[in-house]
This record gives structure tokens, C-alpha cells and sequence, in this order.
């Protein structure tokens, strides 16, 4: 995923803004990281360059 | 078997015969705006995303299979296309913002959720994502296909779930996985979609892989 899309995804659960751990980087792309709500705290993974946004 | 490992496990094979698009879906992506924002719901292997990728801003693919996810993500390498994201998701419960979205893409996918207020919920979701001004186009199974008449005429003496839950064998590549469909009537797909809150511009039905009768509904809706 790339950065610009904060400003569209959300927490699946509570809807809460994420906010963008990234631990690597290509191109701009992030592949691995982390996005935390920051309303309830609840933390998705990326992975491959795909962020687990499933409401789990 | 879940539903989502149905999706993981036979997604490799599913990819092979889903390679062609729907002409009328192309034809909806055709008429979308350059600067529009574009989601994928149920995006599987990418053949309409990567169409609304090369026409659009921004194109978003939402599965909740990793693995189809991966092979659109491919192909979208292979392509170039720097403008497409994908993202591991429920249609039920999107994680995308309240009214963000320019056009939606929700094609033969909500037939695949099992049960009518899981259904719902999905197509309110379509609803509270996007624009005031946006649109949606969503496709679903015809309930009336006569490949399906012997389904129906068992469904009548031993039914199981809600009247038109049918379970399909995928049995390519001797896999054998059953996928369950939710086959709609017309009534039925506008009255749904209208208890979601979202106003039809225009429903047709049309002839995808049947000869005779018309297979699939297609809706035009926006909030």
C-alpha cells in the first residue's frame, strides 16, 4: 500500500483514522508494517504489500 | 470449511476461468470520470480493477481472499499500474471512510454472503461509503436458471437456509469445494436493495453465460 491511502481507509471495526507503522519500504510501497486505529487501539498487519483489514 | 478458506483454497484454479471481463461491466468503467476514486468489492482476480486501474485516479481492490488478492497484485506488477491497492477485507464491515468513494464495483459478490441480513450489511456499506454523488454498479446470480432446476425442485421438498441458498461444487482441478450462492429474484434484489437505503437508477437483466434465459441482474444504484 502506499501512504495517500490513509486518507481513505479507516478501522474496519470502529471506522477510527489509522495511523502507519511502516517497517519497510519499496518504491514508495509499503510491503511490511503495521496500521494502528487510533480509536480503539486495535492493530492490523501488512503483509506482501497488503494490509489484513479483515474486522477480526 | 469457512467461507473465506472455500475462497483461499480454490483461488488459483477460480483465476483460470475468470480471466475475460464483462462487457457490461467494461462498459459502466468506460463512462467513469478520470479523477474518480474507484472500489473493487469482492475484486477476486483483478479483471475489472485493473480496467477501472488504467481509466481512473485511484482503483481499490477489496477481497477477503489473500490468495486471489496476490494474483490481481501480480498482474497489476506485470501491468505497471502504480495507481491500484489491495486490501484483505470484509464487505460487511469495510474499512473504508464514510462517503470517499466515487464509483463502486460490487460484481457477483454479495450472492456469496450467506444469509439476508449479512447481506444488508454489506449493501449499507456500499451505502455509507460512498459520495453523495457516487454510484455503484452490483450484479447478482438470477434465481430462474435452468441449470439450476433440479436444485430447485429439491430445495422444494428438503429445504435448508433461505429459499434460493444453493451450494455449488467447484470441481475443477478435482477439488471439489462447495461454494454457497444466495440466487436472487428481481423482486427480491430491488426490495433489498432499497431496505439499504439506496435508490436504483436502473436494473436490467442480462445473459452472461446462459443462452436462453437471462442470468444475472445488474443495478445502477447511488445513495
Amino acid at each position: 500500500m502506499r501512504r495517500e491511502l490513509l486518507d481513505i481507509v479507516c478501522c474496519p471495526i470502529c471506522k477510527g483514522d489509522l495511523e502507519l507503522k511502516s517497517k519497510r519500504e519499496e518504491n514508495g510501497e509499503i510491503i511490511e508494517g503495521e496500521l494502528l486505529c487510533k480509536n480503539c487501539g486495535k492493530v492490523y498487519k501488512i503483509e506482501d504489500g497488503i494490509p489484513n483489514l479483515l474486522p477480526e | 470449511m469457512g467461507e473465506r478458506e472455500v475462497w483461499e483454497k480454490i483461488a488459483e484454479s477460480f483465476d483460470k476461468t475468470r480471466r475475460r471481463p464483462w462487457e457490461k461491466v467494461v462498459d459502466f468503467i468506460e463512462k467513469i470520470p478520470n479523477d474518480s476514486i474507484v472500489v473493487d468489492l469482492g475484486c477476486g482476480n483483478g479483471r475489472h480493477l485493473l480496467i477501472s486501474a488504467q481509466k481512473c485516479k485511484k482503483a481499490i481492490g477489496i477481497d477477503f481472499s489473500r490468495n486471489l488478492l496476490m494474483i490481481a497484485k501480480n498482474k497489476a506488477e506485470q501491468k505497471g499500474l502504480d495507481n491500484v491497492e489491495f486490501l484483505l477485507g470484509d464487505c460487511r464491515s469495510l474499512p473504508i471512510k464514510d462517503d470517499s468513494v466515487d464509483y463502486i464495483l460490487f460484481v457477483a459478490t454479495l450472492h456469496n454472503i450467506r444469509g439476508k441480513k449479512e447481506r444488508l450489511r454489506a449493501l449499507r456499506e456500499v451505502r455509507r461509503i460512498l459520495k453523495s454523488n457516487g454510484k455503484a454498479l452490483i450484479t447478482v446470480w438470477a434465481r430462474w436458471q435452468g441449470r439450476f432446476f433440479t436444485y430447485f425442485l429439491r430445495e422444494f421438498f428438503f429445504r435448508k437456509g433461505e429459499f434460493g441458498d444453493i451450494e455449488i461444487l467447484w470441481k475443477k482441478d478435482n477439488l471439489n469445494v462447495p461454494r454457497f450462492y444466495h440466487l436472487y429474484s428481481k423482486r427480491e434484489f430491488l426490495k433489498e436493495l432499497k431496505s439499504a437505503g439506496l435508490e436504483v437508477e436502473k436494473i436490467e437483466s442480462v445473459k452472461i453465460v446462459s443462452k436462453i434465459l437471462k442470468d444475472n441482474f445488474f443495478a445502477i444504484v447511488k445513495k
